[in-house]
């Protein structure tokens, strides 16, 4: 059982997801914005973390540079979800550090399998 | 009364005005709260249906258990009943669930998209839209192929035909982006276009004609002659580059000889990225005689096919030309052929002066794009 947060402004999207981890036996969390996200970061620790690339006002790119620099020790894995799913995306992605990147639609068996083979690789680290 | 007519002309005018306007303003405000009100009350109940429409989804497509234990989703049998408890007989109420249902197709794939597919066959939602493509409306028509093609239903081929030949633009679109989704040869339509195909419209039939995998992708080639309207050649020209349609390249060639200098740009720039060399030599023959237009394109397509054959030409292009933006344009098809061009480029970069020498160390910048 992991601890995962979900940064994402469509609230079908934060649901679905939300719905699909908690039956996996995960505890999921979710924010709508960047400030938000930040804030659930600073009090709480997660194991997993699910970014939109596009949220108001900044986006997914940015986010993962903020955690990476103000936690670049205790890094959750991160998980970019978009649809914008062009090469220069991915590409951008990864040289920002995140673990993987799931493309919009997406199964929820998917999902699951990313997120259970991130969290295990993390765990064996 | 008596004592008004007594008044003054001017003053009965202005206190008849002032009643006038008193009584629109007192009218216009008992509209916009009843307004307020029913809008209120239309919130409160879609909300609350809203909620049982997410719940009843979760339950029975998202977290569905026969789906989860691994039953093909025409097996799965679905709680039809539960859904028929909302009143799926009001408008606002089966459009709402038919939302819900494009949002989450839009957000997930596979065996779920799948589901909520069947969930919609099954509740027999598809009849409206059917119906409404049928209708005399723009507006109805565009909402039923927009909901046809975001649930992957099946359509009339004769009708969709009809539709796209549509007087309205909108519907007419829409028809042709639903041939290329739902038909079982989605380029069908393109033997009746009158009206040209737009810029965009082009880009979007083929970005939806390369998601349809269940589909055969004709010869594009086939497309380029006069008995299609010279958009339509335009777009299986663009389309033969991006699905590297091989086999279209004398078809292409052929095209160099068209009257019409945009389709004859068209076909130096899907030579160009179907990286053809044969067609090298008679790009660079016909060159001089071209217009600006296709003169560019020639420049760009040199660049693209990188052979290295025509670096010569290029480099005298780029020292001798006399217009700017195709000197810029070779400098950068220049550096397009990398290792065939390093001797080139290094002697251009040493002991060229002035404009060619900025423009080569301009393009040979990974930073800049144009």
């Amino acid at each position: 059982m992991a601890t995962i947060l979900t940064i994402d402004d469509d609230i079908t999207m934060q649901h679905v997801i939300s719905m699909v981890l908690k039956r996996e036996g995960h505890d999921v969390f979710s924010a709508a914005s960047a400030r938000d996200a930040m804030d659930c970061l600073a009090r709480f620790h997660y194991d997993l973390v699910l970014v939109d690339m596009m949220l108001p006002n900044t986006n997914g790119l940015e986010i993962i540079g903020a955690i990476k620099q103000k936690w670049p020790y205790d890094t959750p894995a991160i998980i970019v979800v978009s649809a914008l799913g062009n090469e220069k995306n991915v590409q951008d992605s990864f040289d920002m550090g995140a673990d993987d990147f799931l493309r919009k639609p997406f199964s929820t068996s998917e999902l699951v399998c990313r997120i259970n083979r991130l969290l295990q690789r993390v765990t064996h680290k | 009364m008596n004592y008004l007519t007594g008044l003054p002309a001017q003053v009965q005018i202005a206190l008849l005005i002032l009643l006038i306007a008193f009584t629109g303003i007192l009218f216009s405000m008992v509209i916009l709260l009843l307004y307020r009100l029913v809008m209120y009350r239309r919130n409160k109940r879609e909300r609350i249906c809203i909620n049982t429409i997410q719940a009843l989804l979760a339950k029975e497509v998202v977290l569905n258990e026969q789906l989860h234990r691994g039953t093909p989703v025409k097996a799965v049998v679905l709680d039809i009943a539960a859904f028929k408890a909302i009143p799926l007989h009001k408008k606002w109420c089966r459009q709402l669930l038919v939302a819900q249902l494009i949002e989450y197709r839009h957000l997930l794939s596979g065996k779920t998209a799948e589901l909520l597919r069947k969930l919609y066959v099954e509740l027999g939602l598809y009849r409206q839209a059917r119906s409404f493509i049928n209708s005399a409306r723009p507006g109805h028509i565009a909402a039923g192929l927009h909901e046809l093609c975001e649930m992957a239903m099946p359509a009339d081929k004769d009708r969709l035909l009809m539709l796209a030949q549509h007087t309205d633009r909108n519907v007419m679109e829409m028809a042709r982006c639903a041939c290329v989704r739902l038909l079982r040869e989605p380029l069908v339509f393109l033997k009746e276009v009158q009206k040209p195909l737009l810029p965009w419209e082009k880009l979007e039939l083929l970005r939806l004609l390369s998601l349809r995998n269940d589909v055969c992708l004709p010869e594009f080639s086939g497309f380029m002659n006069e008995a299609y309207h010279h958009s339509v050649i335009s777009l299986s020209m663009r389309a033969a580059a991006w699905f590297q349609q091989f086999e279209a390249i004398p078809a292409l060639m052929k095209m160099l000889d068209n009257p019409e200098q945009e389709l004859r740009a068209e076909a130096v720039n899907a030579l160009g990225r179907l990286g053809a060399e044969v067609a090298e030599e008679i790009l660079v023959q016909r060159y001089t005689a071209e217009t600006m237009m296709v003169k560019i394109e020639v420049v760009k397509a040199l660049g693209r096919i990188g052979s290295g054959r025509c670096l010569v030409f290029l480099e005298q292009e780029l020292t001798d030309g006399e217009v700017f933006e195709l000197r810029k344009k070779s400098a950068r098809s220049i550096i397009q052929h990398k290792a065939l061009a390093k001797n080139n480029i290094q002697r251009l970069t040493e002991h060229t002066i002035g404009l060619p020498h900025l423009m080569i160390v301009h393009s040979a910048n990974p930073l800049i794009r144009n």
